[in-house]
């Protein structure tokens, strides 16, 4: 790779890290060193939150500024974000300061706002899926296509409860679809990943991937 | 030490011994002979169609962060991040990233930032933008879709760690007629990929990226020694299939328990 | 009247001066005026007398008291002297050189090179010198023909060039008929060194110049390439202070005084003077003086546009030439106008059958949940399976004692709460009835407040109080990391609860001092990886409890071999609404799950027939496009 290194401090601080943690799971001996990295880590982990969401904040509001069709979604996303940060800092003094139960308003907007919409998307969802399966041999029409759309009819047939009581074989054709070829196919993929995961791992711990500083 | 944490020691160490002597023996003269993924052609291509009409690229990199099992796919599509900034560094308009995890944006703003400078792009309106959409699943999802259905984007990139919310974002690249190329190692989402993107990358074919984009040494021996332990691995399986019809499975198992 | 030509700066000065008047440098009082012998300065320059040997005598004294000899030694090329210094030869010593030569070929290098090459052939070591060659000097060495070819004369000479020689043989017979009966000294003047050399033939009664003469040819590269020596020559063994002296003659920039003494002198751009072909006089750089030479910049880019327009052309051109001219012109404007770029053919999207399918589910779904939603249905298979996961995970629960502590984690995304709190919803309110204490978890930003819903809305009639029945631990960040930590050290990883207050203080965490002493762990997911995360980080810190997991329909074939594998990685699994049921069966108290049974099983019928009729007829669709790409293809 032609990338310079920036800064090759960041580069031996990080290989180090790694190499102490991955040892840790190990060697007995380094378990209190990794436990410091951990800790460490995890407060690095929400910090990181805090700045994305100061990053969220930036983008939709510099998407805002722009005045496009999408402005108005980033409006709405700002307005609510600072809200919810205003009802949130409300409710922790609330708890922290007097002892009221766990923050009541946040809650309300999280039940009442947050998981009707979520839920509701996932609703969406169904219907998306649903469409792309019967939008599929639009799209291919060949004997694999033919494979796929069949394997999909039967498991969601097989996954009925009202019909297969009085059709024990639909429900067993789903078990041996999903437990064997499906899970066969999907622990060789879990497999291929986990190699691929460790090679990109390495990749991180010896330096050759550099995803901090460039 | 037991016997499992041993085990991974040596696997560790050969897959490492491993990649350093295929990056050593490497002949730098030929071209590494790497079987044909349809999808990272696709993605030079769409790279040079970007070129060609002046339109952007659209590279989302899921919602996996940095410190979990999904840190393999967030790698892999910092990785195709930066491969593409480089190959796209005379688009009109530079790459366009979004991402659903907050530590990703910071390390993807870093990539973009290294990137940029190594490659000499000046000035931030030249330079790609890493955004971070939302920080659940569907918000990010839905934040992702304005982004692919502005009109100056051309292509989409996947990559990364999705659900089943990635349906959204395959198909909406669908509906604008631009190409969406989509990899993730999550497998639920794997499979409505394989339904409605235009071109899959199929499970570890995610992790790739640098030896079939950027034709770096070092990844194309982690392929070569992914290829050498997925043929042991098959061995071993089979292996374990007699040793278990041979009545030697409890030995096995005391093996692995380390109570041996 | 004779002048004396400076051998610094090359410019005449009056006879008699014993200085430059224009750069201070002394003349040489015995050499010939220029005009006569215009090669002495450059072999002034390069003499031995410049170049000692031993670095003290200075040119100009030498000159002085060896007059005579000077002007042998002006024969003499600089080269020589340089070589004889290699060879270690004095510079008083040069006289045998200067008087071995009888012709100039015996003094020039290349002549020198040559004969090298021809001794070199005979003797079987060559010189040293000829592995330094450049490749273009060293490439005819085995065409020694050829070469020589040239030095006897016009008969060597290439074929391309004979006529001209034939008509400069015929040329000077007819000029000298024709010409001025007395030509100026001073325009001889102009005339490099070597063309002045080229003279002398001429005066000897030769009546043609052989431009490619070797002697002449040698002088020529002589002069062409004595600013850039070849390698060979660096080498030349010389005093330091020697080298120093020839930098310091030569200045970066400036022109050798040889150079400066061929140059014409011609010191302004009239061109008065010029003949009609000759347009332009050089004004700067070593070429200034000399006419019709191109010029370095092309002159097309001082033509403006608006000249162009000025200019009248009467072009007769036919109506196909100008079709042709504004085709040109079209495509030209074209190129600088920039293209939006075109508009991506858009597939069709099928909106009505995306907002039939939505309508079709909306309504059946709605109907079956008003109509009979809460209508009891068996799960699949009748019986609970046994080894499906859902006796174990009741046993384990059922075996739970009041003062035991229970974790449940809450790692679910809100989009999937329908799914997952009614599957869950069962089996915590069996292990709410056990009167166990309760610390959920969350590795995700909303897990806590999903905790808290889950536990206020499914679970109210257990009527538990946070800090006192059950303690909310809240959100871990750092995903593996963060469980990892967890289980090593719950305490200090998660030293508060959610509302702040000291977590392990309250009675649910008092007897918990590190993760096995948790009696169970319930993990709530719809995601495999984050099963397999909390199953691979916590399993050397569960000694004493067990596990158990609730998973959604989708995460379920990638989960349950943890369940099936041996050793067990988890005690007890349920999955899917299906699974919730069944569990529910084995508790004997109906919950969310019994309930939602019913619409989930309207919902996949009416999905079925959806993509089985859409899907068939979307393929009957593309077949038709098929055969009308097929018939388009084939016909006319």
């Amino acid at each position: 790779m032609n990338i310079k290194i920036k800064a090759p401090v960041a580069t031996a601080v990080a290989i180090g890290v790694g190499i102490i943690v991955l040892a840790g799971y190990f060697i007995p001996v380094l378990t209190t060193l990794r436990f410091i990295f951990l800790r460490a880590g995890l407060v690095l982990a929400a910090v990181a939150l805090i700045v994305g969401i100061l990053n969220l904040f930036a983008v939709h509001f510099r998407k805002m500024a722009r005045n496009d069709e999408n402005s108005g979604y980033s409006l709405i996303l700002v307005v609510a974000l600072i809200a919810t940060l205003l009802v949130g800092f409300y409710d922790m003094f609330q708890s922290y300061m007097f002892g009221k139960p766990n923050f009541q308003t946040i809650s309300w907007l999280f039940n009442y706002i947050q998981l009707p919409i979520e839920t509701s998307l996932m609703a969406v969802m169904a219907v998306s899926l649903t469409y792309a399966a019967t939008h599929y041999l639009r799209r291919n029409l060949n004997s694999y296509a033919g494979v796929f759309f069949f394997i999909v009819l039967m498991v969601l047939i097989g996954t009925l409860s009202i019909f297969t009581s009085e059709v024990p074989f639909l429900n067993q054709i789903r078990q041996w679809i999903v437990h064997v070829p499906a899970l066969a196919g999907a622990r060789g993929l879990l497999l291929g990943i986990a190699l691929g995961t460790i090679a990109t791992g390495l990749r991180v711990l010896i330096g050759t991937d550099r995803p901090y500083g460039g | 030490m037991t016997v499992t944490g041993f085990t991974g020691i040596v696997i560790i160490f050969l897959f490492l011994g491993s990649m350093v002597f295929f990056t050593l023996t490497k002949d730098t003269e030929k071209k590494p002979r790497l079987r044909h993924i349809p999808a990272f052609q696709k993605i030079k291509e769409v790279i040079g169609l970007t070129v060609e009409e002046g339109s952007q690229l659209h590279v989302s990199l899921g919602r996996g962060g940095f410190t979990s099992l999904q840190s393999a796919s967030a790698l892999a599509g910092l990785s195709m991040l930066q491969e593409i900034i480089k190959s796209s560094s005379v688009c009109d308009y530079p790459p366009v990233a979004s991402t659903g995890n907050a530590t990703i944006s910071i390390l993807a703003q870093d990539i973009i930032q290294g990137t940029s400078e190594a490659i000499s792009i000046e000035g931030h309106e030249r330079r790609s933008v890493g955004e971070l959409v939302g920080l659940t699943p569907f918000s990010y999802a839905v934040g992702t879709l304005t982004t692919i259905r502005e009109d100056r984007v051309s292509a989409n990139i996947l990559a990364g760690w999705y659900g089943s919310e990635v349906t959204w974002l395959t198909t909406a690249g669908e509906r604008q007629g631009s190409p969406t190329i989509a990899g993730t190692t999550q497998l639920p989402a794997q499979a409505i990929m394989y339904a409605t993107a235009t071109e899959p990358l199929i499970g570890e074919e995610l992790y790739a990226v640098g030896a079939y984009l950027g034709e770096d040494p070092m990844h194309i021996a982690s392929v070569n020694t992914q290829d050498v332990f997925r043929w042991l691995l098959v061995v071993m399986i089979i292996a374990g299939i007699i040793l278990k019809y041979l009545g030697l499975n409890e030995f096995l198992q005391a093996l692995l328990m380390g109570s041996l | 009247m004779a002048e004396i030509q400076c051998p610094n700066c090359g410019r005449t000065n009056p006879e008699g001066r014993e200085e430059c008047e224009y750069c201070g440098s002394p003349l040489p009082q015995d050499v010939p005026s220029t005009g006569q012998d215009i090669s002495a300065p450059r072999d002034q320059f390069a003499s031995p007398s410049d170049v000692p040997s031993d670095g003290k005598e200075t040119g100009q004294g030498k000159a002085q008291e060896e007059p005579p000899e000077f002007e042998d030694e002006g024969e003499l090329g600089w080269l020589d002297v340089l070589h004889a210094a290699e060879e270690g030869e004095e510079p008083s010593e040069m006289q045998p050189a200067a008087e071995k030569k009888e012709g100039k070929e015996d003094t020039d290098w290349l002549q020198r090179i040559r004969d090298l090459d021809v001794e070199g052939e005979k003797s079987e070591e060559p010189p040293e010198e000829e592995e330094a060659f450049p490749d273009w000097i060293s490439e005819p060495k085995g065409e020694k023909e050829p070469q020589k070819a040239p030095s006897e004369g016009k008969q060597g000479l290439p074929d391309w060039l004979q006529p001209e020689e034939e008509e400069k043989e015929a040329a000077p017979e007819e000029e000298e008929a024709a010409a001025p009966p007395s030509p100026e000294p001073a325009q001889e003047e102009e005339f490099p060194s070597w063309l002045a050399e080229g003279e002398e033939p001429l005066s000897e009664g030769e009546k043609t110049i052989q431009p490619f003469d070797l002697d002449e040819e040698d002088e020529f590269l002589d002069d062409l390439f004595d600013e850039e020596l070849p390698s060979w020559l660096t080498s030349v063994d010389m005093d330091e202070e020697t080298e120093t002296d020839l930098e310091s003659d030569i200045s970066p920039g400036e022109l050798p005084g040889w150079v400066e003494a061929m140059r014409p002198v011609v010191e302004s751009s009239d061109t008065s003077g010029l003949a009609e072909d000759e347009e332009y006089i050089e004004n700067y750089g070593p070429l200034a003086g000399i006419p019709s030479v191109l010029p370095a910049e092309a002159e097309i880019d001082q033509i403006r546009a608006e000249d162009v327009k000025d200019l009248t052309f009467d072009l007769k051109v036919t109506k196909t030439q100008r079709e042709y001219t504004s085709l040109l012109e079209n495509v030209i404007s074209q190129e600088r106008k920039v293209k939006p770029s075109p508009k991506p053919t858009k597939i069709p999207t099928q909106r009505i059958l995306r907002w039939f399918i939505a309508l079709i589910l909306l309504l059946s779904v709605g109907a079956s949940i008003v109509a009979g939603g809460w209508g009891d249905i068996q799960p699949t298979g009748g019986d609970p399976d046994p080894d499906g996961g859902y006796t174990a995970l009741y046993e384990m629960i059922d075996g739970l004692e009041e003062e035991d502590t229970a974790l449940i984690v809450f790692d679910y995304q809100p989009a999937l709460a329908g799914e997952l709190n009614a599957t869950a919803s069962g089996v915590v309110d069996h292990l709410l009835s056990q009167k166990s204490y309760v610390a959920l978890v969350s590795t995700q930003p909303t897990g806590p407040s999903l905790a808290e819903y889950f536990i206020s809305r499914t679970q109210a009639e257990h009527e538990y109080q946070h800090g006192k029945d059950y303690i909310n631990l809240g959100y871990i960040p750092g995903q593996t990391a963060g469980v990892l930590s967890f289980s090593i050290a719950p305490r200090e990883i998660v030293p508060i609860a959610f509302n702040g207050a000291n977590a392990w203080g309250s009675p649910p965490l008092k007897e918990v001092e590190s993760f096995s002493d948790f009696a169970l762990v319930l993990i709530i997911t719809d995601d495999p990886t984050t099963a397999r995360i909390w199953i691979e980080q916590i399993k050397p810190y569960i000694s004493k409890s067990k596990v158990g997991m609730v998973v959604s329909a989708q995460a379920e074939p990638l989960v349950r071999p943890y369940y099936e594998t041996s050793p067990q990685q988890i005690s007890g699994l349920v999955a899917g609404l299906p699974g919730g049921r069944i569990y529910e069966g084995l508790a004997e108290k109906p919950n969310l799950s019994s309930g939602f049974l019913f619409p989930l099983n309207v919902g996949i019928i009416v999905t079925v027939l959806t993509v089985f009729i859409g899907g068939l007829a979307n393929g009957i669709l593309n077949l038709i496009k098929q055969q009308q790409n097929k018939e388009k293809r084939g016909g006319p």
